[in-house]
């Protein structure tokens, strides 16, 4: 039985469905059998996100409305072995999947599959309770800012409410010459407030845009920065001990010597 | 082996403690047994019952209100909560609070972790929160808050018209601030205590100021009003 998890925030534009399909691929990269399911009803991007977006026949609704059977709904992604995508629909809106029907395909989906990523949207109303609804763990993505902490603290508490164990926070788009300026809250602030495990930090990098735009995610760029902090996390996800990695800018001469040489 | 009802004085008023493994012939005879010996002696005291253990049935428990009622005593108000919350509300009204926060309703709620965004708390006694208060959460109680930890939410104690409620926590830096009615004038300046920190309404307004300082304002009123 595989591992359902859902990648949530709250706030909108914190890198949710990046932090997905990151993750997703990177997991697929060392082996795992993954799929990622998009419960962005009405709003879909993570199979833009993945390049998938042209293959898209049946999705999610389809899926819990009985017209299609899942296997059909499935999108293989075909750089990696075992990386699948189940679509949201676009045409509908929220209300057409239940929190129970969400659970039922989680839980059909975990039979299959060794980790199950749920892209939730934003907000804390129907959306977020159908991709909560199957998860047995949280990652709670946020950005160095007081309104996402904020967005992130409230949906610890209601994670917690439902139950869904232990959320671990990924701290998005750090930026570590503003922090040092003290122009930007730190992961000891973050964690201050939200008091709960960091799963990682990934530095803001302009990577990130390019590989949106073009379909692949950033882990496969062995130069992103933003890419190696996602692949990290993904293997402290799945249960490997990767020591946290302190975040210099890394663009002076001796981080790009570093880099160069292969030592970071 | 132990009677199967004590009754214990605080400061509350008596709390009467149930052993979790009497029947409730027992306890039921116990507890007359008691109000007969008492002779008139608890007519007019506040009570409430502390189960220990897991707790008891709620229809029970209103049976054994009755005799007490017979014998003239009075019922504490009783937590619109959850049993737990109530069993957690009663164990905190054994402990005695320093004096100071006067409050009609003077059982305390526990609140045993830390207030996120979004969530709040109100009780028209004291509170007590073993964590900290997030921005956006809310905690209004008609007596003191005490929270362990910080503060950086919206606190609101003294509610109701009770002059004397307080604002306590190792750290304070609220969105909004309001004790006895007063409301603070925010941002706190940032001065850093050894101890815990009070917000609390003296002769001259609301006051942040080191817990002692508290103390000492809370026993020169009650030396006036002594005197």
């Amino acid at each position: 039985m595989g591992e359902v998890i859902v990648i949530t925030s709250g706030k909108g534009g914190v890198g949710k469905t990046t932090t997905t399909a990151n993750l997703g691929t990177a997991m697929a990269l060392m082996g795992h059998k993954v799929v990622l399911v998009d419960t962005d009803i009405g709003l879909r991007n993570l199979d833009v996100v993945m390049g998938l977006e042209n293959r898209i026949v049946y999705d999610l609704v389809d899926v819990v409305h009985g017209r299609c059977r899942l296997k059909q709904a499935l999108i293989k992604d075909k750089r990696f072995d075992d990386l699948y995508l189940l679509p949201a629909a676009q045409t509908k809106d929220k209300t057409a999947v239940t929190p129970p029907q969400m659970a039922e395909l989680c839980q059909e989906l975990a039979t299959e599959h060794e980790f199950v990523l749920i892209d939730c949207p934003a907000g804390i109303e129907q959306g977020f309770k159908n991709a909560i609804a199957g998860a047995e763990k949280a990652v709670v993505v946020t950005t160095p800012e007081v309104a996402a902490v904020r967005d992130a603290d409230r949906v610890i508490g209601l994670l917690e409410a439902a139950e869904v164990s232990n959320p671990g926070i990924i701290i998005n788009r750090l930026r570590s010459q503003m922090v040092k300026k003290g122009d930007m809250m730190d992961m000891e602030d973050i964690m201050d407030i939200l008091a709960v495990e960091v799963m990682g930090v990934v530095p803001e990098d302009e990577y990130i845009i390019v590989s949106t735009n073009r379909g692949e995610p950033a882990v496969l760029d062995r130069n992103s920065r933003a890419g190696q902090a996602f692949y990290r996390i993904a293997r402290r996800l799945a249960g490997e001990s990767v020591p946290m990695v302190e975040l210099a800018s890394g663009n002076g001469f001796m981080g790009r010597l570093r880099r160069l040489i292969g030592l970071s | 082996m132990a009677e199967a009802v004590s009754i214990k004085g605080t400061r509350n008023g008596l709390v009467i403690r149930v052993r979790p493994d009497a029947s409730f012939d027992e306890v039921k005879s116990g507890l007359l047994r008691l109000m007969q010996q008492g002779c008139g002696f608890f007519h007019g005291a506040h009570f409430s019952f502390h189960w220990e253990g897991d707790g008891g049935d709620l229809g029970r428990e209103r049976e054994l209100e009755g005799i007490c009622r017979q014998y003239g005593m009075v019922p504490v108000e009783k937590w619109s909560g959850s049993r737990a919350e109530a069993a957690a509300a009663s164990t905190a009204t054994l402990l005695a609070f320093p004096s100071g926060g006067r409050c009609d309703h003077d059982a305390a709620l526990f609140y045993p972790a830390t207030l996120r965004s979004g969530q709040e708390l109100e009780r028209p006694g004291h509170i007590v929160v073993m964590g900290d208060v997030n921005p956006g959460a809310r905690v209004v109680a008609g007596g003191d808050v005490i929270v362990i930890g910080t503060v950086r939410g919206e606190v609101f104690a003294g509610c109701g018209g009770n002059p004397h409620g307080r604002v306590v926590a190792f750290f304070l830096r609220p969105t909004a601030l309001v004790v006895a009615g007063v409301q603070a004038t925010l941002p706190l300046p940032e001065v850093r205590y050894a101890g815990p920190v009070a917000a609390f309404v003296d002769a001259g307004g609301l006051r942040v100021a080191p817990l002692s300082e508290c103390y000492r304002t809370a026993a020169s009123d009650s030396e006036a009003s002594t005197a």
